[in-house]
């Protein structure tokens, strides 16, 4: 059953501007997360507000737990959609405490109640030795775990986080998003989480969204949105991408780094080449010089190779047992078909 | 209106439009409602000055020799103003970049003044250098001649009420300037020193353009200060647009001269207003929160510590020690039982005005308030506050005559009430509560209101838990300024009071007025100026505790 | 869970709101007007009056309020008011203003057997208004700076050099000096007192604010002489007994004019509120016990017999000792509109 369902979603700031959100719709299952992925300025901010009902839409319909939260007749208030938001800025009150914070949601519920519930997600964020601080006395990291137990608190069905981590440095971003990961799980709350950090959002998400001007660019699994990118957008704003034109004819393609079979019709295609769909090969077919090599730590090594004027990214293979040099003659092959673009 | 757009358009957003049209009709109907006050009794003016037609106006305004009236005005308020830049300057420097010891307490001490009523000032100075003052006396004994053939000072002129003019509104330039220091960032003078610039140099080149727009603002209001005054011109015989109104008021009936004085008044301060405005845009008491780290401080050799010293102690003395020493004085000269006589007289008064003045800074606060938070939280009413501003450029005299006249024929239950002295001081003052709201609530980021209305709390609930606490230092400034020149106002109290409802400087006025500045007067003032310090000091000390939780 | 803080804030929101809430109720005027009893709109100065005022209050038990202001300001007052008066009784320095009053419809008759005690010349025809006291014309000196043998004769005199920059006078605020220029408008004509009072600015003519600034200047030696009102001498050697002043009743001479009287007068206004009360005020400041307080206190002219004027030792003359100027409060009236607008601009500060 889908928890959030969108259609036709759309807004404009003023009449004559280009419009933040465009005709975007989107379904969310329950207990899923979504990440929602783009560029400042795609839209993906303005689509949360939409969904938080800070904003009004022009059009569309936004459904939360199969009621009607907005549409052509319906508005309901933020304060009676029951979604949970965790802002950028974090935005805590600065003259309530930690605990006032968390419990500010905490309403129609009797004082023995709403003390269990503080406690329990006091203890679930590991907030309770500062349970009587103000915000303005405690780490980004601990303000950070404040917002989400405040949103958290009241049970929300829907979990909104805009850039939770943001404000992170890149460490304690690692360990937040972990965090962020398990408790989701534990609680099963739908979220929407919105970011422009692909590494963030493939780590963390179930599905992943990729806005761009205000429209969805590819819905779906991380993984697959990662290996199967529709377009060049796609392709090159999740991971490193070498998009080229091909042409197919009778099972094989010609491209700009020589031809290799592929069963597609014969016609153009466009292909984005990921730096682990080549490697680097002594025997391979494709020539080029080594001009630069980058040592990623964990992730291995990544070379820049010039092939006849372009500038291809490849990978090494893991028993790399061969070392080049800066400016050597290298041979690449592909070991991994590259994806097709819908262009 | 929707019903009248074109069907398509009209079922695809019918929602957003209403909302639109219902903001704007709310921030349309808060101008309207700011509108009345303001624009009623300037309207009400203009009739009665243009009434009788332009060229018998010309004709009387010639006579009157306005244009000689203007250039006096304008002549009055450079020499001030540049008077007061020649006091605050010197001041905030010496406590906000050298090593002076003890500028915090004169940091403390300079804004002081302000407690002060220029009119008090006037009439303390009358005291001392009136021709037959104290100064005179004391030189004439020491010379050995009859006083009244010893004329060496005379604080009746231009030149007089300009000193004191500007020893009770320099702080203005003072707190601004001092302020801007204090904002400056000094790696910017670092740079300049390490560029080889020596110690003026950075002080022309750097710290001076820093300061210019605040040293700006600051002497606009000096200069608009000394356009709007009545009192201190009035007491020192300074023939002014405001004086010569008054003088109409008080022994005439007539209503062309005063009338049409007051709109050219009003056009040309606002006129002035507008410049300012354009100058400075955004400029106004910001309240400093933080700073990365504190300035070099210069270190002063003992010679010119001794001048500073020096010059601190003059201006500290001549605009807030002498005055309220001579007061003192002059009052102690009742004897404590004819004193306890006259205060338990005037108690009335003296409730009267703080009565007023709470009512006059509540409803001002509460407006402020209202527009405020419309215009930061729903982008409408900007005409509201142009009104504010139209009413502060209002010089009290002009406000007072155009406020009988238009609420005795719109609204006689105000205007016989002392409501009408209360909404006096809300036309003339809502511009300091609304600048003060508007700051706080300018630094509130709007997603702590977000926040609240998605965990669960309709938007007068937010206003309620999350804005009103927030923004509170914000509104107990605005209050406690509104509150502190309500208490001191004069010019349009006296003109608008209804019949047993004296205010305590209306009453000074009045011994003044009969007898010149004798003792219950003095006594009266004392009491004003303590009643006005009281509220600024308590504001002063806990200013600082009230912004440490909101950065 | 809520912090104190803000509770602290909601309170004082709250208190806010019920202050206002409490002004706007408390304030109606109905509530106010009936504490406010008797209320007299007086130009005359406070301290002069309030002895009067209290001993009225403490022989009828009626309470009075006082707005004390300037003659103009308070005739303003009366006519913004008319359809809702809030005044009742209107104290006036000089006939001329209650006179326009009158003209405009904006006083009520009241005759009574005291009125009639006062000489039909110090009162309206109508009953509108009555003179209590009179006041003269009348040029002070400074002893030190001026010998007696020097002194001019006529209010004329002090256009010619000799005067050059050493007269002071009040400003227009003073109804009192509006009433002098209209007794010689009416007596020499619009273009001679046109022609004279340009002639004292010409001559160096020192405005002041008022009649207090006025004697007080001339007793301090900053200006030798001083046109004010017979009283304000008086009051100056009450301030101080040492002051070098003298007084000098001006035109006194044949074929002089004489010099103007003025009286206080007053007047109900028309549709006063306190009607009755307002007859009895009147006929209390005409009787001897009150007019007496008005006298002695003010150093003014009795209009009425059995009242003896004060300060006769110092060189102030009684009514019938000195030269008036032939002119009536009604003629002065009808100069004074004349003398503020062709005037007015003459005589500011």
């Amino acid at each position: 059953m889908s928890l959030l369902r969108i259609e036709g979603l759309t807004k404009r700031y003023a009449p004559n501007d280009p419009a933040a959100v465009d005709d975007l719709t989107i379904t969310v299952e329950k207990g899923e997360i979504v990440a929602l992925l783009g560029p400042s300025g795609c839209g993906k901010t303005t689509t949360i507000r939409l969904i938080a009902g800070f904003e009004v839409p022009d059009a569309g319909e936004i459904e939360v737990g199969g009621e009607l939260m907005a549409g052509a007749k319906t508005f309901v208030p933020p304060e009676r959609r029951g979604v949970g938001v965790v802002f950028q800025d974090y935005a805590l009150f600065p003259h309530l405490t930690v605990e006032q914070n968390i419990a500010f949601g905490l309403r129609g519920l009797d004082a023995k109640s709403k003390e269990e519930r503080l406690r329990t997600i006091i203890e679930s964020v590991e907030l309770g030795p500062f349970a009587k601080r103000y915000p303005h006395e405690l780490s980004g990291g601990q303000q950070q775990r404040v917002a989400l137990a405040r949103a958290l608190a009241p049970q929300p069905a829907l979990l909104l986080l805009d850039e939770p981590l943001g404000a992170l440095d890149a460490q304690l971003k690692k360990e937040m998003i972990v965090e962020l990961k398990v408790l989701q799980r534990q609680l099963g709350v739908t979220t929407l989480y919105i970011t422009h950090d692909q590494a963030q959002a493939m780590t963390v998400a179930d599905e992943l969204a990729v806005m761009k001007d205000g429209r969805l660019e590819q819905v779906g699994p991380p993984e697959l949105v990662y290996r199967r990118p529709r377009s060049r957008f796609v392709a090159s704003f999740l991971g490193q991408a070498l998009v080229l034109e091909g042409h197919v004819r009778s099972g094989q393609v010609e491209t700009a780094l020589g031809t290799f079979p592929m069963f597609r019709p014969d016609g153009k295609v466009t292909l984005a080449f990921r730096p682990e769909d080549l490697q680097i090969d002594p025997f391979g077919t494709i020539r080029g010089r080594l001009i630069h090599r980058m040592f990623l730590g964990d992730g291995g090594e990544l070379y820049l190779v010039d092939v006849n004027g372009l500038r291809v990214r490849c990978t090494c293979p893991a028993n790399g047992i061969w070392p080049h040099q800066v400016g050597e003659d290298v041979g690449l092959t592909i070991v991994q078909t590259p994806a097709t673009l819908e262009e | 209106m929707a019903r009248s757009l074109s069907l398509s358009s009209a079922a695809r957003r019918p929602r957003v439009l209403e909302r639109e049209r219902l903001r704007h009709l709310a921030g349309f109907a808060l101008t309207g409602v700011v509108a009345i006050p303001i624009l009623g009794p300037l309207a009400f003016l203009a009739w009665k000055g243009l009434g009788p037609g332009v060229g018998e106006f010309l004709g009387r305004m010639s006579e009157l020799g306005l244009l000689w009236i203007i250039a006096r005005v304008c002549l009055l308020a450079v020499v001030t103003t540049a008077l007061a830049i020649f006091w605050a300057v010197p001041l905030a420097w010496l406590t906000a970049r050298t090593d002076l010891p003890g500028r915090e307490m004169i940091h403390w001490l300079a804004p002081l003044p302000l407690a002060i009523p220029p009119y008090i000032g006037a009439l303390v100075y009358q005291i001392l250098l009136a021709p037959s003052g104290a100064f005179n006396h004391m030189v004439a004994r020491m010379a050995g001649q009859p006083p009244s053939q010893v004329q060496v000072v005379n604080i009746y002129s231009l030149w007089g009420a300009a000193w004191v003019l500007s020893l009770f509104t320099y702080p203005y330039i003072y707190l601004l300037v001092r302020a801007a220091l204090d904002r400056a960032n000094p790696a910017l003078e670092e740079v300049a020193h390490a560029a080889g610039m020596g110690r003026w140099g950075v002080a022309r080149h750097v710290i001076l353009p820093l300061l210019r727009p605040s040293l700006l603002a600051g002497s606009l209001m000096v200069f608009l200060y000394c356009w709007a005054d009545f009192g201190v011109v009035s007491l020192l015989r300074v023939r002014t647009l405001t004086s010569v109104i008054y003088d109409y008021v008080q022994g005439t009936m007539d209503w062309v001269v005063p009338a049409g004085l007051s709109v050219v008044l009003v056009l040309m301060t606002i006129g002035l207003l507008l410049t300012q405005l354009r100058f400075l845009g955004r400029a106004r008491y910001t309240q400093v929160t933080s700073r990365s780290r504190p300035p070099e401080r210069i270190p002063l050799g003992a010679g010119a510590r001794r001048l500073a010293y020096g010059f601190v102690a003059l201006v500290m003395s001549c605009s807030f020690f002498l005055p309220v020493v001579v007061l003192i004085l002059q009052a102690s000269r009742l004897g404590v039982g004819e004193l306890a006589a006259v205060l338990s007289l005037e108690m009335r008064v003296v409730v009267n005005s703080l009565w007023m003045a709470a009512l006059g800074a509540t409803l001002a606060l509460l407006l402020a308030l209202a527009v405020g938070w419309f215009q930061e939280r729903r982008r409408r009413g900007w005409g509201a506050s142009t009104l504010f501003q139209v009413g502060y450029a209002i010089p009290g005299t002009v406000l007072g005559l155009g406020l009988v006249g238009f609420f005795h024929t719109t609204l006689p239950w105000v205007y016989a009430s002392p409501l009408v002295v209360a909404l006096g001081y809300v036309v003339l003052f809502t511009t300091p509560a609304f600048q003060a709201v508007k700051a706080a609530i300018e630094q509130l980021s709007l997603s702590l209101e977000e926040a609240a209305r998605a965990l669960g709390r309709g938007s007068l609930r937010t206003f309620w838990e999350v804005t009103l606490p927030l923004i509170r230092p914000g509104l107990v400034g605005g209050w406690v300024l509104v509150f502190i020149l309500s208490m001191r106002e004069l010019a349009a109290t006296l003109i608008v009071r209804p019949p047993g409802f004296d205010t305590l400087p209306v009453r000074i006025w009045i011994y003044t007025m009969d007898i010149g500045p004798e003792p219950r007067a003095a006594a009266l003032a004392l009491t004003l100026v303590a009643l006005v310090a009281i509220p600024w000091l308590a504001l002063m000390l806990w200013r600082p505790r009230a912004i440490a939780w909101s950065s | 869970m809520e912090s104190p803080m803000d509770g602290i804030t909601r309170r004082t929101f709250v208190a806010a709101l019920c202050l206002v809430a409490l002004a706007v109720a408390g304030l109606t005027p109905t509530k106010a007007l009936a504490k406010k009893g008797l209320v007299v709109y007086s130009a005359r100065k406070e301290q002069l009056i309030r002895p009067t005022i209290q001993a009225f209050e403490k022989e009828t038990g009626i309470r009075v309020t006082l707005l004390t202001g300037k003659a103009g300001e308070l005739a303003r007052r009366i006519e913004i008011e008319r359809n809702n008066p809030q005044g009742d009784v209107f104290v006036g320095t000089a006939a001329g203003i209650s006179e326009l009053l009158r003209r405009k419809g904006l006083l009520s008759p009241h005759t009574s057997r005291h009125t009639r005690a006062i000489p039909d010349e110090f009162r309206a025809a109508d009953g509108t208004w009555v003179g209590v006291t009179g006041r003269v014309r009348v040029i002070i000196y400074n002893k030190d700076m001026v010998k007696d043998s020097d002194l001019p004769t006529s209010f004329f005199d002090l256009t010619v050099p000799r005067w050059k920059g050493k007269v002071a006078v009040a400003s227009m605020g003073e109804r009192t000096t509006v009433s002098w220029l209209a007794s010689i408008m009416a007596i020499k004509g619009e273009a001679f007192t046109v022609q004279y009072v340009r002639g004292l600015k010409a001559n160096g003519l020192k405005v002041l604010k008022n009649n207090t600034e006025v004697r007080r200047a001339v007793a301090r030696g900053e200006y030798p002489l001083g046109v004010t009102n017979h009283y304000y001498f008086m009051i100056q050697k009450h301030e101080d007994p040492t002051s070098p002043i003298g007084i000098l009743y001006p035109d006194q001479g044949d074929g002089q004019m004489g010099t103007p009287m003025a009286t206080i007068t007053v007047a109900i206004v028309r549709g006063a509120k306190h009607l009755k009360q307002a007859q009895r005020f009147i006929d209390f400041l005409l009787q001897p016990t009150g007019n007496r307080l008005l006298v002695e206190g003010k150093y003014e002219l009795p209009l009425a017999n059995g009242v003896k004027p004060v300060g006769l030792e110092h060189g102030v003359k009684g009514l019938g000792e000195f030269k008036r100027a032939p002119v009536t409060q009604v003629q002065m009236a009808d100069f004074e509109p004349l003398v503020e607008k062709r005037l007015g601009t003459f005589l500011i500060p």
